[in-house]
């Protein structure tokens, strides 16, 4: 961890009644850090807890948005709820599985993107949703889609 | 038939998630009353008074909840479950990004009445914007002395700390959230004891859902009795039911409990179904309820009515099925859901799911085979009622429902016809 | 009492029990898969569900508790059919690989298919696929496929051992037990989860594909190794000792074993035994007939002689040996304190290990209880977790990984005083609690005499148990095998032998240079005319004896072992002797030309020691003649998983302390940093250097050193002034 990150962790293991609660926090600060969760890290943030690798491996493996492999630039969720999933979600993902030459869930080689079906993302009212690295697009068409994809490889998208 | 706005009164006020114009339209004011003039012994009779019910989905009375605490003295928690998984539904999502004040104050006065010094507001990993909006909010209210040290005045301590899951629709169960909340795998726990003996760090603790929470706002307000003259005798005040899939207007629409149909709610506030389509089917309380057909939709909308009418409100989150869509592929794609958040601890809903949803794939690529859904059948049958946790059940309820309404459709997905034995079982 | 019905059968139990346990006690059988009666119940697996009136659902009967005037049915049909579904499930992901499985013929999972699964299985779609057979660690195979996420192991490690070494990954039908990445499964406590494990998901490496559980044959036993004297279980196949397991005792060791317990039985048959009697011929050994070996004996322990070792030999043994010694050979130079040790019964009322249970205060004085006595380190957590208060007052620390109150100095017995006196950080406390338990190293006059002081100023009850000793040595002790009135110690004997002044030395069932000082053991050997040794396994003692008669192993004897206690503990016989090897009481029987049997010996051993055999706890040994005097600045720790104990080649699989550990001071001095190896005695000896040693003091594992031909690890430390420091080659750690 840079060592901004390291003294808001080291804040964290303070702030709540009991340092057990600092784990999550402490591995998202990791996640958003790394784009993943590296072994090297793994080992730190034990230490940091006083508790064990395996312990924080148990943990971290519990959660789908703590990735043990790096993730693209762009992490695109497609929310396959079923409420987007009767609205055409499963078509956003053919769509961008196509145009990032992706068989499934995955890394573009350049790095840039990684899409993952996930289930309900709780904006099923404006269906067909993505996420963005964890900024919602609400109601998403293909078009939305070529356009973001389009502005993410000329470096416009705003960083987010 | 009308909206009943309590809680989304003002969410097209621009500038309401700011602390400035929430005050001015009447933010505050209940936790005021609560501090200032009512005390704590005072809000919770408020509460009890109201017959609010947990908008988390399972309906207990949340009165009675916060009297089961016990007064020994002990350090207690109030957590604010804003883990909002359930398929379907996206009430919180709305308070949490758009009326974040609305929901910190509920929070606030809540935390209060029970007795709490510290309040946590769990939020799924996904609401990342969520939690910054709170943060936000917390930072505001606490320059406005809503929370911090001596709230008000009044000598009294109310902290607020936000905490970010991280993707699993188990800890949106109260118990998981805990173990979430203590840095661990979301593991539901063995009860007893309950949450309210022993419950986060071992504390007398109340989880209660955001949408609960925002509503004892307009309970201090105008007053619980006025709050409980609202709704029906059972289901007092208004709800929110989150409206999705094959409709023309989806959204969130407040209205009061036992006033409106689902049909009305379907067909006059969301519009309707798209255009040259019919209904099929709706679940509608989240995806975890039986189905309803349209011969059932003068249901009013209500605990009990849709208890009687062989589903539930749940959520409230109200997932609508048009003509054009194929229950097999419907229920493979919750069964997906399901298997894929079932936590692993129990064998019936760890097997029994992945089961389940390897028999549907098979029907859904027209590879059934006689007996399959004789096979299904039975999982549901060894699923019901055994699990370790309420999210076995939960992922049959729908499919065992579709089952027997739509058995036409799922017989005809087999190639060689009618699985006989079914109907036999069935009837 | 709570009276409730179990399928129509009146049950009266106490409140907080569980329906289980009722049914249990009703003589009602509930299947089961992740309740186990030594771990906390978690209700996961759903296998004991049953029907209790006037609930909608079924209830787990292994969590639910009883009330009273409860109605319950275990055999109405939705059970019946629950219990299907349960297995349904279990066996749809399982692998069904039972032919080539270790637990075929001992599997929950066979056994609750057959009694409550049905006939066939629905299940016709791929199964999972996860990891299958690999080493976890170097006792531990693990089978992913074969798990069915009972979690005992998980708890046991967790809650039991409080090493969470093995935990959940992923989740849902994904789940999988593991260990960490680049972990191995390698806690001196491991083993215990092959034995827990419902199914074969968990194997034994050294167990594997040896046997068929209906081959074997199964005998009670106790465990040889240390103190504690665990209640175990051997598995035999046409003799060979192929396995140990736990057997159940509240008193003693719950359902738990450490990995030197469990694996520890390789010397029986997997190293080098002596199985003929030896006499020395022009320099060599040669093999003889035990008529003439015994004549050698008797010849050549004439005059002053001595006698050293028994330990380890069974009660009935120590019994005769000190008779033989008595009356035959008439001499008062006894000792069985070869390891570094004063005396193996405390001063005062002897403690129980369910004495944990009930004390208000557990004192560790000098005790490293995890090597020396590790089963006793469970129990110890299980109530510190509940709040029992623990205090180790020693010179080393870190004597047991749990929190509890460390008081270092470099004067235990001062130390102790002045508690006994009321001052110090602990006096208050000590003398002020109602029951105390004091587990002590054994090591040193002083402290022994300053636990006497303890104990006689405390009002309340305050027990004592030697934690440090050999695996029977409270029966030695009580035996009688200590120096008699103007006799020599250990240490008397063999100084005597190096000037000259012993004519002859019977070495019983213990290595020479298990004494700490292998310049003196040297010097004696070098001197002394006569040794005759008498053990199961050969050493450096038998290589030098004149006289070498072989014995039974443990395994092989029907016999009696005495524990830290004072319990006399029954051990069977499993197979017949292999060689000429005889039970270690016969060889005295013969020497005194007692006609004895088994029954003889056992009711003489019973009538002369009955507080071995009572109910009542023992009330502390005599004074003991000299013995270990402690040497400032060389502290001596005992570990059973050193293999200067009992040579076993898997042994060098269990983790174990170092050899020789340093204080900093020390460490300087020798030019020696943390991980440095350096040559001793023609073995590679890995050194550590610790700050939580007194800075100038030097740690041997008593007992340890070394293979081959042995050098005196202290001169080769520099530790004497003076001393040949040429044979400390010290390199760098690779
Ligand atoms: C599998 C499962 C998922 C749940 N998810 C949520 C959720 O996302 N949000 C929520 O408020 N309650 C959820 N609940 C219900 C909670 O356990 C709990 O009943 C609720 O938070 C209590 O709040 P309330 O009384 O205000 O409704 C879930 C329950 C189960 C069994
Ligand atoms: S039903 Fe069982 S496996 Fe499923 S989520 Fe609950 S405890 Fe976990
Ligand atoms: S034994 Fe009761 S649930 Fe496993």
């Amino acid at each position: 961890m840079n060592a901004e990150n390291t003294r808001r962790a080291e804040q964290l293991l303070g702030s709540f009644p009991n340092r057990s609660s600092a784990l999550i926090p402490i591995l998202h600060l990791v996640e958003d850090e790394f784009g993943f969760i590296p072994e090297g890290e793994v080992e730190s943030v034990a230490a940091m807890l006083d508790v064990t690798k395996a312990y924080v491996e148990s943990v971290l493996s519990f959660y789908t948005l703590f990735h043990r492999q790096p993730t693209g630039k762009y992490l695109v969720q497609v929310c396959r709820g079923l409420s987007c999933h009767l609205r055409g979600g499963d078509d956003l993902a053919r769509f961008l599985y196509e145009e990032l030459g992706l068989r499934r869930n995955g890394t573009t080689e350049d790095g840039l993107f990684t899409v993952e079906e996930v289930e309900c993302l709780a904006l099923c009212k404006d269906a067909p949703v993505i996420q963005v690295n964890l900024e919602y697009r609400p109601n998403v068409s293909r078009a939305d889609l070529a356009k973001f994809l389009r502005q993410a490889r000329e470096g416009v998208t705003a960083d987010a | 038939m009308p909206e009943k706005r309590l809680l989304l009164r003002n969410l097209h006020v621009p500038g309401i998630a700011g602390i400035e114009t929430y005050e001015r339209t009447g933010g505050y004011r209940s936790l005021r009353r609560a501090v200032l003039e009512l005390g704590p012994d005072a809000v919770l009779q408020e509460v009890m008074t109201s017959n609010l019910r947990g908008r988390g989905g399972a309906g207990f009375p949340t009165g009675r909840k916060w009297s089961f605490l016990p007064k020994d003295g002990r350090p207690r928690y109030l957590v604010c479950n804003g883990d909002e998984s359930e398929p379907g539904t996206c009430k919180d999502q709305e308070i949490i990004y758009r009326l974040p004040h609305l929901l910190l104050e509920g929070v606030l006065t809540s935390a209060y009445a029970i007795g709490a010094e510290q309040a946590f507001i769990y939020l799924r990993g996904e609401f990342k914007e969520g939690y910054r909006i709170l943060e936000q909010a917390i930072a505001e209210a606490r320059a406005g002395h809503y929370l911090g040290d001596d709230v008000l005045g009044s000598g009294r301590r109310l902290e607020v700390s936000l905490y970010l899951g991280a993707g699993a629709y188990i800890c949106g169960e109260e118990t998981a959230l805990l173990e979430s909340l203590e840095g661990r795998r979301g593991l539901p726990r063995l009860k007893p004891p309950f949450p309210a003996t022993a419950g986060l760090y071992g504390m007398p603790t109340v989880v209660n859902n955001v949408e609960t929470l925002a509503a004892v706002v307009p309970i201090v307000e105008m007053g619980g009795a006025a709050y409980a003259q609202l709704g029906t005798e059972g289901s007092a005040g208004t709800k929110i039911f989150s409206v999705s899939g094959h409709v023309r207007r989806p959204g969130n629409f407040e209205v009061e409990l036992g006033k409106v149909t689902l049909g009305e709610l379907l067909n006059d506030l969301a519009g309707g179904p798209p255009e040259g389509r019919k209904f099929k089917a709706v679940i509608p309380g989240g995806s975890s309820v039986p189905y309803l057909t349209p011969d059932k939709f003068d249901t009013p909308l209500d605990y009990e009515s849709l208890k009687a009418a062989g589903t539930m409100l749940g959520s409230g989150g109200v997932i609508v099925l048009d003509d054009s869509v194929s229950i097999v592929d419907a229920s493979l794609r919750l069964m997906e859901f399901y298997r894929h958040e079932s936590c692993g601890k129990c064998t019936p809903c760890r097997e029994g799911t992945m089961w389940l949803q390897q028999a549907l794939e098979r029907l859904h690529g027209g590879e059934g085979r006689r007996g399959d859904l004789l096979t299904i059948q039975g999982l549901c049958e060894h699923i019901d009622g055994q699990t370790f946790c309420p999210l076995g059940d939960a992922a049959i309820a729908a499919l065992g429902s579709a089952l027997r309404i739509f058995r036409d459709e799922f017989d005809q997905s087999i190639p060689g016809g009618r699985d006989r034995r079914v109907e036999e079982v069935a009837r | 009492m709570i009276t409730l019905q179990i399928d129509g059968r009146e049950v009266e139990v106490v409140p907080g029990t569980t329906i289980l346990k009722a049914a249990e006690k009703a003589g009602i059988e509930i299947p089961v898969f992740c309740y186990h009666p030594r771990l906390a119940p978690v209700g996961a697996c759903r296998m004991c569900l049953v029907r209790i009136e006037k609930m909608p659902k079924l209830q787990p009967a292994c969590t639910t508790v009883v009330a009273e005037g409860m109605v319950v049915r275990t055999d109405t049909d939705d059970v019946m059919q629950s219990h299907e579904g349960v297995m349904d499930f279990l066996l749809s992901t399982h692998p069904l690989d039972c032919p080539v499985c270790d637990a075929g013929g001992e599997c929950e999972l066979q056994d609750n298919a057959m009694r409550y699964g049905s006939n066939e299985s629905r299940f016709a779609d791929p199964k999972r696929h996860f990891k299958k057979a690999w080493d976890l660690g170097p006792m531990v195979e693990l089978d992913q496929e074969r798990c069915i996420m009972c979690l005992r192991c998980i708890r046991f490690m967790s809650d039991v051992a409080g090493d969470p070494a093995l935990t959940l990954h992923e989740r849902g039908t994904h789940v999988v037990v593991d260990v960490a990445d680049g972990r191995r499964f390698d806690s001196i406590f491991a083993g215990n989860t092959i034995q827990i494990c419902p199914v074969g998901a968990l194997t034994s490496r050294p167990y594997r594909f040896r046997a068929r559980p209906w081959d074997l044959d199964v005998v009670d036993s106790i465990c040889p190794h240390c103190p504690v004297g665990c209640h175990v279980a051997l598995s035999l196949r046409h003799g060979d000792l192929l396995r140990v397991q736990s057997r159940d005792s509240e008193e003693v060791n719950w359902a738990w074993l450490c990995d030197r317990g469990r694996f520890g039985y390789g010397f029986v048959h997997r190293g080098p035994r002596l199985t003929q009697p030896m006499l020395r011929h022009s320099g060599a050994l040669t093999v003889v007939g035990w008529h003439d070996a015994l004549g050698a004996l008797r010849a050549g322990l004439r005059g002053r002689v001595g006698a050293l070792g028994g330990g380890r030999s069974s009660l009935e043994a120590q019994y005769l040996m000190r008779r033989w010694l008595r009356e035959a050979v008439q001499t008062e130079n006894v000792d069985h304190r070869v390891l570094p040790l004063t005396s193996a019964i405390p001063p005062g009322p002897v403690g129980r290990i369910d004495d944990i249970d009930t004390a208000d205060l557990v004192v560790l004085i000098d005790a490293e209880v995890l090597e020396e006595a590790p089963v006793l380190a469970l129990r110890l957590r299980h109530f510190a977790t509940l709040g029992l208060r623990l205090v180790g007052v020693s010179e080393r620390g870190s004597l047991l990984d749990l929190p509890y109150e460390d008081i270092r100095t470099e004067d235990v017995a001062g130390t102790l005083l002045e508690m006994a006196e009321g001052r110090g950080s602990l006096g208050g406390a000590l003398l002020g609690a109602k029951k105390v338990l004091l587990l002590w190293s054994g090591r040193g006059m002083g402290q022994r005499e300053a636990i006497g002081e303890i104990v006689r100023r405390r009002a309340g009850e305050t027990y004592t148990m030697v934690v440090g000793s050999l695996g029977n040595s409270y029966g030695a002790e009580a035996a009688g095998l200590l120096p008699g009135e103007g006799g020599l110690d250990a240490r008397g004997m063999l100084e005597a032998a190096a000037r000259g002044d012993l004519d002859g030395l019977f070495v019983m069932a213990q290595d020479l240079y298990d004494f700490p000082d292998h310049e003196l053991v040297d010097a004696a050997i070098a001197r002394i005319p006569f040794l005759a040794f008498a053990g199961t396994v050969p050493g450096h003692t038998s290589e030098q004896a004149h006289v070498v008669l072989p014995l039974a192993a443990w395994s092989e004897s029907d016999c009696h072992l005495v524990n830290m206690e004072g319990r006399a503990q029954r051990c069977y016989a499993g197979v017949s002797h292999p060689g000429e090897t005889r039970d270690d009481w016969r060889l005295f029987a013969d020497l005194l030309g007692l006609d004895w049997g088994l029954q003889e010996v056992m009711q003489a051993v019973r009538a002369d020691l009955p507080e071995l055999f009572g109910q009542h706890r023992p009330q502390g040994g005599p004074v003991p003649r000299d013995g270990y005097v402690a040497t400032p600045g060389l502290i001596f720790g005992a570990s059973i998983f050193h293999k200067g104990v009992l040579p076993d080649p898997l042994l060098d699989r269990l983790p174990r302390p170092p050899d020789v550990t340093l204080g900093e001071e020390r460490a300087r001095m020798l030019g020696l940093a943390d991980g440095d190896t350096f040559e001793l005695g023609g073995e590679r000896v890995k050194v550590r250097v610790s700050p939580d040693l007194p800075a100038g003091s030097l740690l041997v594992r008593a007992g340890t050193l070394p293979a081959g031909r042995p050098a005196p690890c202290s001169t080769a430390l520099g530790w004497r002034e003076g001393g040949d420091r040429r044979c400390c080659r010290s390199s760098s750690s690779s």
